[in-house]
């Protein structure tokens, strides 16, 4: 019943974008995450380039039905990262050409400085926003299922494509077993005193510990148990084996390449050109530069 | 004043999620000092939601638990209401380690709580954590040890080298060293065999007649014609009443409470259902119904 | 009657000088459903692991259709016997009840297609057709263990162990796999089951009983045998089944009972015939 993970958790509709091949939704999140951080020139251009990805993905994550709650939950977690950002890139002294105002002492604060926070920003929450898409149209095995085909070209250099994707899926298919189990270690622990969120440093060490030792024993007798059962069912990572699931594409992910490269297309051309285009930075310039005080 | 007070209590897992769900629904009843009661009812039937509240691991939704004197809620109008009545602070009502104290908590397979370097080292948990000094929760280790039926040579031994019947033993007794005077047990024998079963039984009873009050939530109904003073039956979250063992396993609607029916009743219900033509209800153990049906028999 | 499995003489101890098992003899005939019973550190779980050749015997061979289990054996022998263990999470691999299913074929390597037909026929013939894409978290214990019996069952093996598969689950849970193994048994009579329990009615439904104590083999028979004296069974701490004990009393007063009623409502029917 502890189901709360930062990067999404799956949600069992059945939209379009549930059904694309998980392969192709795994390249469109890594080629979208790439061209968020490409260069586009001045502040003007990077802004309304990042805003028309901001609307393509606020699109796709209506048509799939992503859960809008989860996600300002996870971003909400990102709040400490803003203000080391806001005191890196702001208060601590900074090069800038559009000055706030100059204290007497030298110490000077430049608007550059918030463009510049709000522009890594909003690159982290298309970041998250692109991850929670995946994460809650595809089942997590499905994902592995993907990464396994990315994968299979390495079979060539001996690399265990195989063992490494039923590793992940294993692994995936315990978080919700582990988790239970140290909610019951934890309501166990705390029954005997242990308080989890009081203490400063050594004692709260001293309280995880009590989670953390029974917790992994419990794993090595599981791990055990599991690999005697797989065994017993035949297993042998060597050999060759038949797969129940296999991924199939369909005409659906062949229009969604379409559309994910033009809008790919589209950044990466704005990218290019984002140098020669002078764009409203004058006129933000003509803004920002009238209080000189 | 009863010892423990379920007053009008619900529990509602992820209150603000759209699939959230009603583990427990307005219980309401009284649980006595000495008592054994067991608490049955299918699985998903509030059992293990109902005795977390006794500790304050789990806060009601609405309604309070009341143990000896302390209040376990999480329902803002209650709380406000007994800070005016009681005159009680909002620590009250959130700091459980005194009642922790007096509630003993025995979990599913309890040997996952052991951590420590030495099985002395783990008994003696509890109580240092409880504000015992070093010596006194020395003693108070090996005096539940004793009760468990841990030889002194085990004492300095690692807890993960001793078998599983032993480990489950020392866990106990890392919760009955503290002293609780209630002490609750989430199925304490499952995946033990007979005589595993048995002898932590054996060790509840024990800990039963030193004064203790026993809770046990269980799915084994030997348990509970064997142990038991009362049983409260749960089902579908609701309460539903609390009579003694041989009440519940005469009673006519036991079938509705999918429960296990031992044997016994199980063969006194198919005779009854069969027309067995002479009165069987007052035949409560297998020698007295045996002596009915050889006096019938052929007749 | 073809033996299937033959345990001869077989010897293990962890320790040097202390035997957990101790020349202990028996055979299986195919298509039996033998319980093999005995408190912990009878050596019963310790037989189940060499069964299943986790654990090597120190002394002493097993064999199973005539075929002596080692090393070299052991792979052909695992498409002979399947084992249901007791920790119902433990077991479950796939991370879908079809998922899980399918693990075993996959491994055999079987193609897809004909997979989804054979996951579909044993998902419905343990009762869990429904479930095909719930995940482990959405089950019971009971649930749990009917999909690790249709994963072993859709490969067709000729036997199959149940190592304590119940004593993990709640009275329910029992009560299905109790009921499964009889429909299994019904549904295919080559099939040879071999069940370790502590269910003493589990025993005296099944066709012959094994009753290891100390390391030896105490008892060995058909179950009306096994359990017919109450006195001999307190003597290593074991019950009889509630059905035979009514009949032993009734026996005494001079009541003889049908000897092939075996559950309380045959009995109860039986009295007020």
């Amino acid at each position: 019943m502890a189901n709360s993970n930062i990067l999404g958790k799956y949600s069992p509709y059945n939209t379009i974008i549930h059904r694309l091949d998980p392969r192709f939704k795994l390249f469109s999140l890594i080629l979208l995450m790439v061209v968020t951080f490409l260069p586009y020139g001045n502040y003007t251009n990077r802004f309304l380039v990042l805003g028309f990805l901001t609307i393509i993905i606020a699109l796709i994550m209506i048509i799939g039905k992503v859960s809008f709650k989860s996600f300002f939950k996870s971003l909400s977690s990102m709040w400490v990262m803003f203000i080391f950002l806001l005191i890196f890139m702001f208060f601590l002294p900074n090069e800038g050409k559009y000055l706030i105002y100059q204290f007497e002492n030298g110490y000077t604060l430049y608007y550059d400085g918030l463009l510049n926070v709000g522009h890594v920003i909003l690159r982290l929450i298309l970041m998250v926003a692109l991850t929670i898409i995946l994460t809650s149209t595809t089942l997590p095995m499905d994902i592995t299922y993907a990464l396994e085909w990315y994968l299979t070209p390495l079979r060539v250099v001996k690399f265990p494509t195989q063992i490494v994707s039923l590793t992940i899926s294993l692994a995936l298919r315990f978080i919700p077993t582990l988790l239970n189990e140290s909610n019951r270690i934890m309501n166990a622990q705390k029954s005997r005193g242990v308080d989890y969120n009081r203490g400063f440093l050594m004692s709260k060490i001293r309280s995880i510990t009590t989670l953390i030792i029974p917790l992994l024993v419990s794993c090595f007798s599981r791990s055990d148990e599991l690999a005697i059962a797989m065994e017993a069912r035949g297993y042998d990572p060597y050999k060759k084996r038949s797969h129940y699931k296999t991924l199939h594409f369909t005409y659906r992910d062949l229009l969604a390449i379409i559309f994910i490269l033009l809008v790919a297309g589209i950044m990466i051309t704005a990218s290019c050109f984002a140098s020669y285009v002078p764009g409203f930075d004058d006129f933000l310039n003509s803004i920002f530069n009238i209080p000189t005080w | 004043m009863s010892l423990i007070n379920f007053n009008n209590i619900s529990f509602i897992y992820n209150k603000k999620d759209p699939n959230h769900y009603d583990a427990l629904k307005e219980v309401s009843f009284n649980i006595e000092k000495g008592d054994f009661i067991a608490l049955v009812g299918h699985t998903g039937s509030g059992k293990s939601t109902l005795v977390q509240t006794l500790n304050g691991l789990l806060l009601p939704t609405s309604g309070y638990t009341k143990v000896l004197d302390f209040y376990v809620t999480g329902d803002k109008e209650i709380i406000k209401k007994l800070k005016k009545e009681k005159r009680l602070k909002s620590k009250d009502f959130k700091k459980f380690s005194n009642l922790r104290k007096e509630v003993g908590m025995v979990f599913q397979f309890p040997e996952y709580q052991l951590f420590s370097e030495t099985i002395i080292k783990d008994v003696m948990f509890g109580p240092l954590n409880f504000g015992m000094n070093e010596k006194e929760a020395k003693e108070k280790a090996i005096e539940a040890l004793n009760e468990v039926g841990i030889d002194e040579s085990y004492y300095e031994k690692s807890p993960f080298e001793i078998s599983g019947g032993e480990k489950r033993r020392v866990a106990i007794a890392g919760i009955i060293a503290s002293s609780p005077s209630i002490l609750v047990l989430d199925e304490p024998t499952v995946g033990l065999d007979p005589n595993g079963k048995k002898e932590i039984l054996d060790l509840i009873k024990k800990i039963h007649e030193k004064g203790t009050t026993i809770i046990i939530v269980t799915h084994d109904m030997d348990v509970v014609m064997e142990y038991a003073t009362k049983v409260a039956v749960l089902k579908d979250s609701r309460f539903i009443k609390m009579v003694t063992p041989n009440e519940l396993f005469n009673s006519k609607d036991l079938s509705n409470y999918s429960l296990e029916i031992p044997s016994f009743y199980k063969f006194k219900r198919y005779l009854d259902e069969f027309g067995f033509k002479n009165d069987i209800s007052n035949a409560n153990t297998i020698d007295e119904l045996v002596d009915v049906i050889g006096e019938n028999y052929g007749k | 009657m073809e033996k299937i499995i033959e345990v001869k003489n077989i010897t293990f101890g962890y320790e040097k000088d202390k035997k957990i098992l101790d020349d202990v003899s028996f055979y299986i005939n195919k298509g039996e459903y033998v319980t093999l019973i005995g408190h912990n550190g009878s050596g019963k779980s310790t037989l189940a692991k060499l069964l299943s050749y986790i654990l090597e015997p120190q002394k002493g061979k097993i064999y199973i259709e005539n075929e002596e289990l080692n090393e070299k054996t052991i792979k052909d022998i695992r498409n002979k016997i399947g084992i249901v263990f007791q920790n119902p999470d433990n077991q479950f691999i796939g991370s879908t009840v079809e998922d899980d299913i399918a693990f075993g074929l996959e491994n055999r390597n079987i193609e897809q297609k004909k997979m989804k037909e054979i996951v579909k026929e044993y998902s419905k013939k343990v009762g869990m057709d429904k479930f095909l894409t719930k995940e482990p978290e959405e089950l019971s214990g009971g649930q749990k263990q009917r999909v690790a019996i249709a994963g072993i069952l859709a490969l067709n093996l000729k036997i199959m162990i149940f190592d304590e598969a119940t004593s993990m689950l709640d009275p329910e849970g029992v009560e299905e796999i109790r009921n499964l193994i009889l429909k299994m048994k019904k549904e295919n009579p080559e099939l040879t089951v071999i069940s370790i329990t502590h269910d003493i009615e589990e025993a005296y439904l099944s066709d012959r009983v094994i009753i290891l104590n100390e390391g030896k083999v105490f008892k060995n028979d058909i179950p009306s045998k096994v359990f017919s004296s109450e006195e001999e069974m307190k003597k290593i701490d074991l019950d009889i089944p509630f059905v035979l004990k009514i009949k032993n009393k009734l026996n005494e007063k001079g009541i003889i009972i049908d000897e092939n009623i075996k559950t309380i409502e045959e009995l109860a029917k039986f009295i007020c015939r």
